[in-house]
């Protein structure tokens, strides 16, 4: 019988479309809507989720092979639409809309029996769209939170629109001003900030922001609280404007660090988990995986410092999750844990609700594995050796770049149309890595990349030949570049 | 073969009957309508793939499904005629929504996914049925839509308003409370916070396949107007309800690609809805969500203690208490929104609960009213103050003359919080009883002050504030509803205040009060 079955799963084309990685389906506690918004991996190889409706959920055996083994039990309910969480020193940090909480069970049932309020000193009001995403904690123990608008549009109560950092003695400190509407929040391998914000009002496309402490990340509504409590005045953008433009003018603003063109690279993203694993997660170690609700996908981050500012290039990755993607979880092991909702906002994945476990399957995709600026253009590195005659030729690099307008109005069409060429292509020895050169490349723009001429030794075709690098800075020439 | 199915579906593992539609579908259905919605060729069993049957509302396809489906029947051009078995005893309403979320996105299928709870709302309409649907039946009951083809909206953003309007407003001069995209691009008013005083501004791109005339009909209450390209198309004024003779159709000439589109709606009272739809060359298009009269009810989840446990916690958007109360019901018919802002119970009812289905469907706009009855909001300012005399006007927000800081809640074996928080360094700490006989039921609450360094001694807390109160012996009648009755000595303040304080003197140690509301049973 299970051999029938999984014969009939296979038939249904999940194996068959993508070879390097296999997304399973976890079974969800029996007969229960489980609309998972965090995700916690705790020891013993257990797993913990919440949901939406504010319960909170303890798995095993999400680390076997044979997921049909996967347990659940009820470890908390009640809690208000949790969107961060977890494990510490034997309890679950749970970032609620409202509160941060930390949840014991200190009678050893299985059950959480002790709420501890860690810290409630942001502003709250009734409605529905004052979202708040937790994270982890940072190098020096203490948790941030990005708070969403009121509405996503307006400051009704304090602190909306900011990033806060919560130490460990629960105070609340206001950090970056400039959230609008965030999706999730993680930090990079090197243990920087970075939170997911979605295209409106002054995001011109939904993009991955850096919270540099003191910066201003874009979105000026919130600002009206840092006067309210006598805090000095973060930057008032000029709408209508441009990023580049801006920040010109004031250094405080930290421009969005990857830009996520929208609806090329999905149209709402959401969680940011570090690549930790050395590879067991494929070839792609170091680099920030992104989660997007709407499309139901994962996108690639490969990120870099330039002049004091983080940039990088985003590539589409995986896709065809069945619900909303909104947390992740990239286990050491290289399970990638990936729960949905699509209540109130659509996704191409139909479920209404999922968790979803990917692994590598030990076959390397051609891919472009990074995609750098340099002084003259970008170095790009690929996971095989790419066929030599086809990547030292500048015509199989087609670039475009654009920008979005800076403005208080929602969203914005691509603007500034530029036509950088690819004059060019420089391939190293061991035909892993193809130094371009680029002429007219603007900065503040996103460079689109198509790579699809371009083939391995073996004859493959790129598994995602699209690149979308953000140009926020241009290393200059040094002496060892020339 | 009926028999072969049902025997097979019984013997699968439970744990393998998870919410994976595509795996349920594989095990239950793809037997006949091939794992690609089609089957073999030449299938004596109709497609699922773009099948009409499958338009709309889900409850068509859930009705057949549930008790099965016999007869001459009509698919994608093509007759059938076979006996569809019922599956609705075989799967719970968590499968069959996932199964029917499956087939109704998939091999082209383009339609919204199906919630337990619209599985649920079809069984209990279908309770006691035996026969199978024939076709012509299930197409009465449920009319088969036009599908969703071309004009389409795309990139539709909305923009929501609070505003009490008669005529439309010049929306340009308001400032909108929320900003969305709506990625369904279709016009839909339940996304608004309110169900009354509000407006939407919808724009969007009106995307068409050729230049040509088409026909728009807006039926809305209250008012609403539709502009193309720049001019006002079609409007229907002032206040008034759907479906009357106040919707209204006009003609327009869309150009070929994109057409600038802008509706702008309000309503100011009564149910708000807000039909589109355009009518031409390719047929009629449905461009809102709602093609009913009136915006349909969210489904009923009442909240009740699990089994095994005597309360239920619901932290949620509760009418008449803060943004972050915690409502507690009880098994024994008593409910509170403990409020850990003002600090203490803020909203007493007895009777039923919650019903989470406003918060726990569409985007959880909204407050909750209590389900129960006989609520009572006992505070409209904060628990806590310092009053330099007996008259002084009590403070309106939290800190301005002493702060209280929640710190958490535990709950007993049975799930009953006790709440926890700090004032002027005192601990306190909230335990609730609650009780029933035959006549009343009782909300016992005992607060407990843990004292190292007396606090002022003009510290008052408020049992009641802004309430009605009766005195009648030893107890309080409040808003003719709850009794209210304490073992503390007790300051009574007329209106304005109109309250029911505690002095509260308190010395090094522990200092304990016992307060309790009770409600005649009803």
């Amino acid at each position: 019988m299970k051999i029938l079955l999984s014969l009939l799963v296979g038939a249904t084309g999940a194996l068959a479309k993508a070879p390097y990685y296999l997304t399973e389906t976890v079974p969800l506690p029996m007969g229960e809507i489980v609309e998972v918004s965090a995700i916690a991996l705790m020891p013993e190889k257990k797993v913990a989720i919440a949901d939406r409706r504010g319960q909170i959920w303890i798995g095993t055996g999400l680390y076997e092979d044979d997921l049909s083994k996967v347990s659940w039990s009820s470890f908390a309910k009640g809690l208000h639409e949790p969107l961060g969480m977890h494990w510490r020193d034997g309890s679950l940090i749970v970032q609620q809309r409202t509160e941060l909480t930390r949840l014991t069970d200190t009678n050893q049932d299985g059950r959480a029996d002790d709420f501890s309020c860690l810290c409630d000193a942001w502003g709250a009001t009734h409605d529905y769209h004052e979202y708040a995403f937790g994270s982890d904690p940072d190098v020096n123990g203490d948790t941030w939170a990005v708070l969403c608008l009121t509405g996503s549009s307006r400051t009704a109560s304090d602190w909306r629109g900011w990033a806060i950092r919560i130490d460990q003695a629960g105070k609340m400190h206001p950090e970056v001003s400039g959230v609008r509407s965030p999706g999730g929040i993680g930090f990079n391998p090197q243990g920087d900030l970075f939170y997911t914000d979605n295209q409106g009002l002054w995001n011109g496309s939904s993009s991955l922001k850096w919270l540099k402490p003191g910066g201003f990340v874009g979105n000026p509504t919130g600002n009206v609280t840092a006067k309210k409590f006598g805090l000095p005045a973060p930057p008032q953008p000029k709408s209508k404007s441009r990023i580049q433009i801006e920040r010109e003018k004031d250094p405080r603003i930290i421009p969005p660090a990857v830009v996520f063109p929208h609806a090329k690279v999905g149209q709402s993203p959401t969680a940011v988990v570090p690549d930790l694993t050395e590879g067991k997660f494929g070839p792609f170690a170091g680099q920030v995986l992104v989660g997007e609700q709407t499309h139901s996908e994962v996108q690639r981050v490969d990120l870099e410092i330039v002049n004091g500012f983080y940039q990088g290039a985003v590539f589409k990755f995986l896709d065809s999750y069945s619900s909303g993607i909104v947390p992740m979880r990239l286990a050491e092991d290289g399970s990638l844990f990936a729960g949905g909702t699509n209540r109130g906002w659509g996704s191409r994945g139909r479920q209404p609700f999922s968790l979803e476990r990917t692994r590598w399957l030990g076959k390397v995709p051609f891919e472009i594995k990074t995609m750098r600026v340099s002084p003259t253009g970008f170095k790009l590195t690929f996971t095989k050796k790419v066929d030599k005659i086809l990547a030292s030729n500048p015509k199989n690099y087609k670039m475009a770049a654009w920008t979005y307008i800076y403005q208080k109005s929602y969203g914005s069409p691509e603007v500034d149309r530029a036509k950088p060429k690819v004059i060019a292509a420089e391939v190293s020895e061991d035909a892993l890595s193809v130094e371009i050169t680029v002429k007219d490349r603007v900065q503040g723009h996103v460079h689109h990349l198509d790579a699809k001429a371009l083939n391995s030794t073996d004859g493959e075709s790129l598994w995602h030949s699209d690149a979308y690098y953000t140009l926020n800075e241009i290393p200059f020439a040094t002496s060892s570049d020339n | 073969m009926i028999r072969f199915i049902i025997l097979f579906t019984l013997l699968l593992p439970a744990t393998l009957a998870a919410e994976n539609g595509k795996v349920l579908y594989t095990t239950y259905c793809s037997a006949c309508h091939g794992v690609d919605g089609v089957g073999p060729k030449d299938n004596v069993n109709p497609p699922l793939a773009k099948s009409e049957w499958l338009l709309g509302k889900p409850d068509r396809a859930i009705a057949a499904v549930m008790v099965g489906l016999s007869g001459p029947i009509e698919v994608s051009g093509k007759a059938y005629n076979l006996i569809m078995p019922p599956q609705g005893g075989v799967l719970n309403d968590v499968q069959l929504a996932a199964i029917l979320t499956h087939v109704r996105s998939s091999w082209g299928n383009q339609e919204s996914a199906v919630e337990p709870i619209q599985v649920a709302q079809v069984r209990e309409k279908l309770k006691g049925r035996t026969l199978p649907y024939t076709g012509n039946e299930l197409r009465k009951e449920y009319p088969i839509p036009y599908s969703r083809g071309w004009p389409r909206i795309e990139n539709l953003i909305s923009r929501v308003y609070h505003g009490k309007w008669e005529l439309m407003p010049d929306f340009s001069e308001l400032e909108p409370i929320s900003v969305e995209e709506e990625a369904r691009n279709l016009i839909d008013v339940a996304h608004a916070a309110e169900d009354k005083k509000f407006g939407i501004v919808w724009t969007g791109d009106l995307m068409s396949k050729k230049e040509a005339d088409y026909r728009v009909t807006l039926d809305g209450s209250d008012g609403s107007a539709l502009y193309i390209n720049g001019s006002k198309v079609v409007e229907i004024e002032g206040l008034g309800h759907r479906g009357s003779e106040r919707a209204r159709t006009q003609r327009v000439r869309l150009l070929k690609g994109k057409n600038e589109m802008r509706l702008e709606y309000f309503n100011r009272r009564g149910k708000p809805g807000l039909s589109f739809q355009i009518n031409g060359p390719g047929g009629l298009q449905w461009l809102s969500e709602s093609r009913l009269k009136v915006r349909p009810a969210v489904p009923p989840i009442p909240l009740k203690p699990e089994e095994g446990y005597h309360a239920v916690i619901y932290r949620n958007f509760i009418e008449g208490a803060e943004a972050r109360a915690i409502g507690v019901g009880y098994d024994e018919g008593v409910n509170q929104a403990f409020s850990v802002t003002q600090m203490g119970p803020e909203v007493i009812w007895q009777g039923a609960f919650l019903d989470a289905g406003l918060h726990w469907t569409g985007r959880g706009r909204g407050k909750q009213r209590p389900s129960g009855t006989d609520v009572v909001k006992l505070l409209n300012k904060p628990a806590y103050a310092l009053l330099p005399d007996q008259e002084a006007k009590w403070p309106e927000q939290q800190g301005k003359s002493i702060k209280a800081q929640f710190k958490g809640y535990s709950l007993d074996l049975k799930g009953r919080p006790s709440f926890r928080y700090e004032l002027a360094g005192i601990k306190v700490s909230e335990l609730f009883k609650p009780s029933r006989s035959e006549n009343e039921c009782i909300l016992k609450r005992v607060i407990n002050f843990q004292v190292a360094d007396p606090p002022p001694s003009n510290l008052y807390l408020a049992l009641a504030s802004g309430v009605q109160f009766k005195e009648s012996g030893d107890a309080y009648l409040l808003d003719d509803k709850v009794t209210l009755k304490t073992d503390a000595d007790i300051l009574l303040r007329k209106l304005p205040e109109s309250q029911i304080l505690v002095p509260l003197a308190l010395e090094k140690g522990n200092t304990q009060i016992t307060v309790q509301y009770s409600w005649k049973k009803r």
